[in-house]
């Protein structure tokens, strides 16, 4: 089978909501099940408790399926999204503060304009440019050195600046994600 | 309603990974309510985070799609549905509402000056409270072991030379004093997450020696 893009897995995941089409889920979960068991490992997880939060992540993914909207976020950002918050859900049992589309008191979004508008698509597709031309210790830190164990224990050695650590590791890549960012799809689109 | 002091990319990139802890999961997540702006970077930081999962080795799982069709069946979909009937609009944001009620809900404790407070959270040393200045007041001058971000809910204030008006958010580091001053127009109201001081720890078990003679 030749490699998907983003695109592709956004229809098939579509296509699931739409239809309740059993095979495009398969397709889905095939793909993303064993990416997300192995992001929940490298958060720290165990072997039960990341095969748990991923069964919940793909239940949640059947039953909102029909609420995925393409325009708004790639298909890969989408999952990622409810495994990290069925992790908070599994980890801490509480729910993981965010704002509500519906909600009335929410400021809302200036109304796209058609040559600013960048879809969710789009704008995954940038920051995965980006994130290719950063150099490795950078991208190490985006994806990986603050989920480490000896990240862990460094922070809870420094309980006073709980966050100080990561923070300050983090700022550098970010700040180099956004130049590129902005480079590739406009300024202040970040 | 224009935003000008945002959340900065190091907390926010934490709070799209999932990594914070409730309390300044927040005082973001309040933020965002209230600055597209900043929602739109947090959209940014969750493709970042999600790009992992195309380029990272797989783990294998051991459920298969039937056993998920299986604990899906029966239960219904979810559906994105708005809130029934709202009268009024609400003043406070929804993920504060969810922790606190909304405004007219809130009972304040007195702080001496008009000024009021009430703490709506608290967990592993991360305390969550609102806090009421009456106009032109001052709050009390306070440094701080730890981080406080303070969110504006409603009116604004002063610190220092700096204006915070509804819906920015000020972010205090490590042993800076500050005093906020509310705005001439009317009461300012905030959400402040600090973590507790750390000698508060040791405390509780003096208290408790003294309390028994130990």
């Amino acid at each position: 089978m030749p490699e998907l893009s983003p695109e592709d897995w956004s229809l098939i995941l579509a296509s699931v909501g739409h239809s309740q089409d059993k095979d495009a889920f398969a397709k889905v979960f095939h793909h993303f099940g064993p990416r997300v068991k192995s992001l929940m490992l490298k958060y720290g997880s165990n072997n039960e408790l990341a095969e748990e939060i991923v069964q919940e992540t793909f239940v949640i993914v059947w039953r909102k399926a029909a609420l995925f909207d393409a325009d708004k976020a790639a298909a890969s950002t989408w999952i990622f999204t409810i495994a990290r918050n069925k992790r908070i859900d599994v980890l801490r049992r509480q729910n993981r503060p965010e704002p509500d589309m519906n909600d009335p008191a929410m400021a809302q979004d200036p109304i796209p304009n058609s040559e600013e508008f960048v879809s969710g698509k789009e704008r995954a597709l940038a920051v995965q440019r980006a994130i290719a031309k950063l150099p490795e210790d950078q991208r190490e830190v985006l994806h990986r050195s603050y989920f480490s164990e000896e990240t862990h224990r460094e922070i809870a050695k420094n309980l006073k600046t709980p966050l100080g650590t990561v923070k300050s590791r983090l700022r550098l890549a970010l700040s180099k994600l956004r130049t590129l960012i902005d480079e590739d799809i406009g300024e202040g689109s970040i | 309603m224009t935003v000008s002091h945002h959340i900065t990319d190091d907390l926010l990139y934490l709070y799209a990974a999932g990594e914070l802890d409730f309390g300044w999961s927040l005082a973001i997540a309040t933020h965002l309510a209230m600055c597209p702006q900043c929602r739109h970077r947090n959209a940014m930081f969750e493709d970042v985070l999600a790009a992992s999962l195309e380029d990272e080795e797989i783990a294998e799982v051991h459920t298969s799609v039937d056993d998920i069709l299986g604990m899906v069946q029966g239960l219904p979909s979810l559906e994105n549905t708005p809130d029934v009937e709202v009268i009024e609009k609400p003043v406070f944001p929804k993920p504060l509402r969810d922790v606190a009620g909304d405004l007219k809900d809130i009972k304040w404790s007195a702080m001496g000056g008009g000024i009021k407070q009430k703490i709506i959270h608290e967990q592993d040393g991360v305390i969550s409270r609102l806090l009421y200045i009456p106009a032109n007041k001052a709050a009390s001058s306070h440094g701080h072991n730890g981080l406080e971000l303070t969110q504006v809910v409603v009116g604004g204030f002063y610190d220092g030379d700096q204006a915070f008006n509804c819906g920015d958010m000020q972010i205090v580091g490590h042993e800076s004093p500050h005093q906020p001053l509310a705005m001439s127009d009317g009461p300012c109201i905030c959400l402040a997450v600090t973590d507790a001081p750390l000698q508060f720890q040791n405390l509780l078990p003096k208290l408790f020696q003294r309390a028994f003679r130990i």
